[in-house]
């Protein structure tokens, strides 16, 4: 049982839950700027309620950009405004911007893709009872993307999680800090093991979880 | 009578590959407060945009429409959505909230406007749950639902807001013969309890006939005909609408064409209408004047509420002219063809 013995299980279960964090947190910001944008993005595009092409046009090269940067290069580039914001590069707190920053346009895009899906049919009713653009998009768009925004999320929060592992490499903190210092620096790769294992098995509750979440909301 | 809806000179092209294509030429129509006005027309006639003009779902590059006098062009975003709140649609595709359930469809024009509390939506959704005939479907949702019921669904949220007018657009061309005639036999008690004004687009003939007052026949973009059901029906003047008329009541013009010129004597179409479709003018006439006479098509059926019947005679005899004139004397309209 030295194999056991060898795992430092305390700083495992530290960096599951740092992990957690992340991820919750990061989601959490998330979801509060990427499901707006993900509207915005929806509403000024082409043909839409309020057509603006230009404006949608400057809005989705922005997105492109970001979502083209590898996130290890995010990572870095980010440090100097992380520390702006949060006060440190460093652990949890600094891992959060560059993630959320990270998430926001994949998220978004997500999201407007999701809107697209709706019937316009469905905005014309609306819009001919008389909604207001904010009634359209809050009682009809969103309740009727729904179970597209849910799956929307599943998928983000998945990325989210390789994106935390990743944010370990400059000192970020949970699951994926443990792996390298234990997996690569010491050669440890027992606690490298136990520490994909420990990912795959959040990866597929998020899965399970958003499928029964999206079955839940679906009514089609 | 007074005209609830006005369209003056309206004209409306929309932008295809940088070219303007023409929609809508120069329409004048007038819809009265209480009737049913249909408006007939292929396909890419622009009946679908002239039932969108009017809550301005689409904006005219020309013209006026004008709905209880108020030009609908001129409305700032607040009148514009109170407009909206009184003017109820319904659409081929239901266009319900999937999301929803069938209540809470009906409610949500009433959620929209803000202007009832809990308690009177409620009653006023049960109402009208029970108007339409679903009060064992109240908590399903639209996916639940055959096309009829949805449309009954959206027949009830279109009117959830007690409007003065209904626009249909093309209510029951997804709906199978029989779920149809239902629909239309609703719209028509509606139309009748509520002295609701339906305006409704279309391509089918046959609904025009079963619900509405007046028509207009549309046809690349401009009006080529309005009128009274029945007098477009049964003496249509413009070819487009001939053609409709025809096809409603499967007659095919160069086979009836054909049997005509096999017709010995001469030829005349007579029409009655109302309770002279019931009287036994033919035989009569016939034996009183001694002419002879054979039926070469005719078609008996209802416009609204109202039998007619519609015939054309080959007549021989050597008093065809005094036989004519006591069909006119009796109310039958006459018309030679040959």
């Amino acid at each position: 049982m030295d194999f056991i013995a060898a795992i430092p299980w305390r700083e495992v279960g530290e960096a599951s839950l740092d992990t957690l964090l992340m991820l919750g947190v990061s989601m959490a910001f998330t979801l509060l700027l990427g499901l707006p944008l993900g509207v915005l993005l929806f509403l000024t595009g082409k043909r839409c309620l309020i057509e603006r092409v230009a404006f949608y046009n400057a809005l989705s090269f922005v997105v492109n950009v970001l979502r083209s940067v590898p996130f290890i290069i995010l990572l870095i580039v980010m440090m100097p405004l992380t520390e702006i914001l949060v006060g440190t590069s460093l652990g949890v707190p600094g891992s959060i911007p560059p993630l959320v920053v990270g998430a926001v346009p994949f998220f978004a895009r997500l999201v407007e893709t999701a809107l697209r899906e709706i019937d316009r049919g469905i905005i014309e009713a609306t819009q001919a009872m008389g909604a207001t653009t904010w009634q359209i998009v809050t009682r009809a768009l969103i309740p009727e993307a729904l179970p597209g925004i849910v799956a929307a999320v599943t998928v983000t929060a998945i990325a989210l999680v390789s994106y935390t592992a990743m944010s370990g490499i400059i000192g970020g903190g949970g699951l994926g800090d443990l792996a390298v210092r234990y997996g690569y620096h010491r050669n440890q790769s027992d606690v490298m093991a136990i520490t994909v294992v420990l990912l795959l098995v959040l990866v597929q509750a998020l899965q399970t979880f958003g499928d029964k979440l999206v079955l839940h909301f679906t009514r089609r | 009578m007074s005209a609830i809806l006005e369209f003056q000179k309206v004209s409306k092209s929309y932008r295809v590959a940088k070219r303007r294509v023409p929609a809508l030429c120069d329409i004048d129509l007038g819809v009265e407060a209480g009737e049913v006005f249909g408006i007939v027309g292929r396909s890419g006639a622009g009946k679908s945009t002239l039932l969108r003009l009017i809550n301005r779902l689409e904006r005219p590059d020309d013209g006026r429409i004008l709905v209880d006098g108020h030009d609908v062009s001129q409305l700032d975003d607040t009148a514009l959505r109170a407009l909206r709140q009184k003017i109820g649609m319904i659409f081929q595709h239901f266009n319900l909230l999937s999301s929803r359930t069938v209540a809470q469809n009906i409610a949500f024009p009433l959620r929209i406007s803000g202007e009832l509390g809990d308690d009177e939506i409620r009653e006023r959704v049960a109402a009208l749950i029970d108007r339409v005939g679903l009060k064992e479907h109240a908590r399903k949702y639209p996916a639940q639902l055959s096309g009829g019921q949805k449309q009954r669904v959206g027949i009830a949220r279109a009117l959830s807001t007690r409007p003065r007018l209904l626009l249909c657009d093309e209510a029951t061309s997804a709906l199978d013969p029989r779920t149809t005639q239902s629909m239309l036999h609703l719209l028509n008690e509606i139309n009748e309890e509520l002295k609701l004004t339906i305006v409704l687009i279309t391509h089918e003939m046959n609904v025009i006939r079963s619900l509405c007052d007046r028509v207009a026949v549309l046809d690349e973009g401009r009006v080529v005909e309005t009128g009274a059901v029945a007098d477009v029906f049964l003496h249509p003047r413009h070819s487009v609408s001939r053609r409709f008329v025809h096809e409603s009541e499967d007659v095919d013009e160069d086979l009836l064409n054909t049997a005509f010129d096999r017709v010995d004597g001469r030829l005349f179409r007579l029409t009655a209408r109302g309770d002279t479709t019931y009287e036994p003018l033919l035989s009569g006439v016939a034996r009183e004047c001694g002419v002879d006479f054979c039926i070469v098509s005719g078609h008996v059926a209802r416009i609204k509420n109202v039998p007619y019947s519609q015939i054309v005679l080959g007549m021989k005899g050597e008093r065809v002219e005094t036989a004519l004139e006591r069909f006119s004397s009796k109310g039958v309209t006459v018309e030679a063809l040959r």
